[in-house]
């Protein structure tokens, strides 16, 4: 369908308007989401087989599928929500599709097996009733569940758009960014900067070339909101950027899309050629005197280069090197001109607070930190997913009431957030609330939002040198801190983990630490020791063990541990099979043997055996 | 023109041009912050680090790069404070531990007060202070070399790391590298550089004999300024 | 004819050099790898020095200077794969098709293997994508499998 170009506030809201009266309310829709989660589950099989089989019974006219963004809860996928009566199935696959549209959706009927099963053992029916839904408040992400991403139209059908003639038509300049100041909005990439300050500082630039850039680098390795976001409801970006547009008075974005997400390129791509057909980007857009368009970079797999001032250089095709600021980006950025940068989520909170007013916004969240906060909930933890919370909420809400506790009821160790920047936090700071300010006081950081839960398996002083040993690779190289000071401090932390470390160890690492963090030009050096000050603040007895005693308390070190065979081993022979050094011995039905020379740790033998016959320690 | 401004360095006030560098303005009023990546001749670029200082911000105290700071009116410097002389010296641990023979480093550590280095030693004589590339860039204006790769395996090399295409041979690079890690030598009129892989002819005076420069780099110059074919047939010296 | 191909990505990016990340990348989808003389040839179409274009090749982690396999194995290790064991996973694979821990091609190239940091599906950790196809939950058992075909 050919669409037409809207050129009034009147001639958006006639089309909206048509939409929705298209629609109907009770139409039954069958939601699968089509997010990264499910689709490596199998969720395009299952659409398919809804496909075939509506088309089979000849449904097609009566039932629409919908195939979203991603829901969140991803740890269940292929999810399968039956609306409007929001009916949620789990680990749906293509099997089950034809007893589903048989059974629920012409019957009414529901299918148990399919159904979650809260800790009571009781189904739960419908969506909004589980316990990793209940809690949360979805102001941002829950529209993923309802819109097809690549249809405009969907997006225009639940309101989307509405801020648009609002902020472009009835408000001014000085108004918008007045709406955003006073919602108390900061910035969802990691800094935390407020949005608004940032956009009035870029408004009062006197160059008339003004630039407008969408980080969506998201290198935070285990956060995936942003890429959900950008995949699930493209749109809430697109106009995010067109008030900013209106507002600091600049006429092309670039969004930064990283290497990894190709879905999320596909689909925003849709979304601008959707946009440009109804005029929503392009010349006068909504008769007003805003021109504005978007331009979609892909990443080349870089860390750094979500770092602001890197991210621009990658833009102008260099390398992702930053440089030191000031001058900051809102002053003299992309090509020297002013601009403004800001994270996906950023973007997708703006439409809801023109919309809805800042003092909505405001209204939720803690004092100085507003409105809500998508989290991706990972690691050794039992309902795995996004999650959108108002921000203030604890940690143990979020771990132990939405997240569903630890995997396998093992017992919380420390969970880390702000990703590699942030930190790693002990069981004493569970009731501790999730805002900017708190996590930074608690020697963490909110980062982009990453919360990755860890058990008693997980070795601290590990984890402090896989984010090291991660961020020595990711620095860009430029300065001398960075480059050096990281080498020298992932040297020491593997030669602690390789059980050869000394006391004077841990205040060399304080003491670096601090330089690294002072002297480097940018925050990815700036924030790159806190994983390691916090894991030494809050589990230096680790340190410790390894240090003085030799030994890893998490049995993960490797070469702190010892394999051996005890006397339930029934002989089976299973391991000597499996042991890829050939370091198992012993006759068939006898208790068997580990030759140490030859174990390597691989852990394999441990896996294969069905007796609990190998102790680690 | 430029405005005339003041900034406080050491609880002193220090009268300068707006937007100048603070490291030049502090070298011009005989304050002493060390340095090593800055040249005069290219911008500065700001990655050794051991220029710190701290500014005042918002009631805190930032550490920032001295040489690439552009400074403004009623800013508040310190240079010297415990913290700033702490973190040089791990700064110049660092840069021993990666090139401990090169003199320089040695002596400016030496300056600051480091005799060891509690890290492992390596002996790269490149301190990535990126001068060459960047003179290569801005002053010569050819780009032969550049950087590879990234972080700790992050160096200067020529594309591929084979023969540097664009390479004159004017040895800029070498003159402005400060531990002299970049060789070059002239020998049977032919000029090699050979972290570059670069061997190239030279030309010679056509009445006294000795090398004049390479010819690929007379030719550079020759079209730059445009100057006339038989231009560089004899040496300065022999020219009438 | 190779060069002929680098000039469509150029026409297609309309010459501009500050798209030089898409045009690698997309060189890269054509030949697999950034071969030397595609990036020299690249260089002089867009006007900017062959250092420039090393640099940027050289600095991200999506380009690979050399020939790669046939199949391309990611094996993801970002912190929520690494807490559900991504090492061992790593470890078994290299094991498995002998190559470095770090990565690398097969001696027979049919496979590639490189280490990413997060592909977005933290919820099935540890991840592997082989040839674009997610395999989540992956255990040394599930692994050794995959390479088993
Ligand atoms: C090493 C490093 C990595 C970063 N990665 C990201 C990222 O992936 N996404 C992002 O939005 N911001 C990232 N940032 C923060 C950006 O520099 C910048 O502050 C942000 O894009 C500003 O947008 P905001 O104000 O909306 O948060 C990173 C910063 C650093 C130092
Ligand atoms: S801190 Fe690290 S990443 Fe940032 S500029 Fe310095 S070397 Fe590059
Ligand atoms: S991808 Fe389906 S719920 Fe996240
Ligand atoms: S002299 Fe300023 S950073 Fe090197
Ligand atoms: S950490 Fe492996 S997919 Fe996110």
């Amino acid at each position: 369908m050919k669409r037409q170009r809207l050129n009034s506030q009147e001639s958006l809201k006639k089309y909206r308007e048509a939409l929705v009266k298209a629609r109907d309310p009770n139409q039954k829709v069958i939601t699968v989401c089509g997010g990264t989660g499910c689709i490596a589950y199998g969720c395009k099989k299952v659409v398919e087989a809804f496909k075939t089989e509506l088309e089979k019974q000849g449904l097609t006219d009566k039932v629409k599928l919908l195939v979203t963004g991603c829901h969140g809860f991803c740890e269940r996928g292929p999810l399968v929500v039956i609306r409007p009566e929001n009916l949620f199935y789990q680990r749906v696959k293509a099997e089950d599709v034809p007893e589903v549209i048989e059974k629920t959706v012409k019957n009414g009927e529901l299918i148990e097996r399919l159904q979650y099963e809260g800790k009571d053992k009781k189904k739960i029916l419908k969506e909004e009733d589980i316990p990793f839904y209940a809690k949360q408040q979805r102001t941002i992400f829950g529209f993923n569940g309802y819109v097809d991403p690549k249809s405009i139209d969907d997006y225009i059908a639940i309101g989307g758009y509405s801020a648009l003639p609002k902020a472009l038509l009835e408000m001014t300049s000085e108004k918008i960014i007045d709406e955003v100041k006073k919602s108390g909005l900061r910035g969802r990439g990691g800094g935390g900067f407020l949005t608004g300050a940032k956009w009035e500082i870029c408004a009062a630039q006197a160059d008339q070339t003004k630039y407008i850039v969408c980080n969506a680098d998201e290198g935070d390795p285990g956060a995936y909101m942003d890429r959900s976001v950008l995949e699930g409801n493209p749109h809430s970006i697109i106009e995010g950027m067109l008030i900013c547009a209106k507002a600091i008075g600049a006429s092309h974005a670039y969004v930064y899309v990283r290497n990894e997400y190709p879905l999320a390129v596909e689909n925003l791509g849709i979304a601008i050629e959707q946009a440009r057909e109804l005029g929503l980007l392009g010349k006068k857009i909504l008769g007003s005197d805003v021109d504005f368009d978007i331009t979609v970079n892909r990443g080349g797999g870089a860390f750094v280069c979500g770092e602001e001032t890197a991210l621009l250089n990658s833009l102008m095709g260099k390398t992702g090197e930053p440089h030191q600021k000031p001058p900051y980006p809102a002053i003299s950025g992309l090509f020297g001109k002013p601009t403004i940068i800001n994270n996906v989520e950023t973007w997708a909170n703006v439409p809801l607070i023109i919309s809805k007013g800042s003092a909505w916004f405001a209204s939720i969240g803690t004092e100085k930190s507003k409105g809500t906060k998508i989290f991706s909930l990972v690691g050794k933890i039992n309902n795995t997913g996004l999650v959108e919370v108002p921000m203030g909420m604890t940690l143990r809400e979020i771990v132990y009431d939405i997240g569903g506790g630890i995997l396998k009821d093992k017992k919380f160790k420390a969970i880390q957030t702000g990703g590699p920047s942030g930190g790693c936090l002990p069981e004493e700071k569970l009731d501790l609330m999730v805002d900017f300010d708190k996590l930074t006081e608690a020697g963490s950081m909110m980062g982009s939002g990453g919360m990755i839960v860890m058990d008693e398996s997980t070795c601290m002083v590990d984890l402090a040198r896989y984010f090291i040993d991660f961020l020595k690779g990711e620095s860009c190289g430029k300065c001398t801190p960075c480059r050096e000071g990281l080498k020298q401090m992932s040297g020491i932390l593997n030669r602690i983990c390789d059980g050869n470390g000394t006391e004077a160890d841990i205040e060399t690492l304080k003491d670096m630490s601090e330089t690294v963090k002072d002297a480097s030009i940018c925050a990815l050096g700036g924030t790159a020791p806190n994983p390691v000050l916090s894991t030494i603040k809050y589990f230096r007895n680790e340190y410790e063990a390894h240090i003085r005693d030799k030994k890893c308390l998490a049995h993960t070190c490797k070469k702190l541990i010892k394999f051996e065979i005890n006397q339930k081993c029934t002989g089976c022979t299973r391991c000597v099979k499996t042991c890829p050094t050939t370091a198992i011995s012993g006759k068939v039905k006898t208790v068997h043997n580990i030759d140490q020379g030859k174990c390597i740790q691989c852990g394999v033998c441990v896996d294969r055996c069905p007796f609990e016959a190998i102790d680690v320690d | 023109m430029t405005k005339e401004i003041t900034i406080t360095v050491d609880g002193r006030k220090v009268k300068a041009a707006e937007g100048l560098y603070l490291l030049d303005v502090l070298k011009r009023n005989n304050i002493y912050v060390p340095s090593l990546c800055h040249h005069d001749q290219v911008h500065p670029y700001g990655v050794c680090r051991i220029c710190i200082v701290e500014m005042e911000l918002n009631g805190r105290r930032k550490v920032m790069s001295s040489c690439n700071l552009k400074i403004a009116d009623g800013q508040v410097f310190h240079t010297t404070s415990e913290k700033l002389t702490k973190e040089r010296k791990i700064l110049m641990e660092l840069m021993l531990a990666r090139s401990s023979g090169a003199k320089e480093v040695i002596e400016l550590a030496q300056r600051l007060g480091v005799e060891e280095t509690r890290f492992p030693k390596e002996d790269d004589g490149c301190i990535m202070c990126g001068l060459c590339v960047k003179a290569c860039e801005q002053v010569v204006g050819v780009s032969a070399i550049g950087f590879e790769s990234r972080g700790p395996n992050r160096k200067v090399s020529a594309p591929f790391d084979v023969e540097a295409e664009r390479c004159i041979g004017c040895g800029s690079c070498v003159f402005i590298c400060p531990t002299n890690f970049i060789k070059m030598e002239d020998k049977n009129h032919v000029r090699k550089i050979p972290l570059w892989h670069v061997e190239l002819k030279m030309k010679q005076c056509k009445s006294c004999g000795p090398d004049i420069a390479p010819e690929k780099q007379l030719e550079y110059i020759r079209n730059k300024v445009k100057l006339p074919e038989n231009f560089f047939d004899t040496c300065l010296n022999c020219r009438p | 004819m190779d060069n002929a191909k680098v000039d469509k990505i150029v026409e297609k990016h309309k010459k501009d050099s500050c798209q030089l990340i898409g045009i690698l990348q997309d060189v890269q989808k054509v030949f697999n790898y950034l071969p030397k003389s595609a990036l020299d040839h690249l260089a002089k179409k867009l006007d900017i020095p062959e250092s420039q274009v090393y640099n940027v090749a050289t600095f991200f982690k999506a380009f690979s200077l050399n020939p790669r396999g046939k199949h391309i194995v990611h094996v993801c290790m970002g912190t929520a794969c690494h807490v559900r064991g991504a090492k061992r996973i790593m470890e078994d694979v290299a094991r498995e098709l002998s190559i470095p821990e770090a990565g690398g091609n097969t001696k027979d190239m049919e496979h590639t293997v490189e280490q990413v940091n997060c592909v977005g599906a933290c919820a099935l950790g540890p991840v592997i994508i082989y040839d674009g196809e997610y395999h989540g939950s992956m255990t040394p058992e599930k692994t050794l499998k995959l390479f088993k075909k």
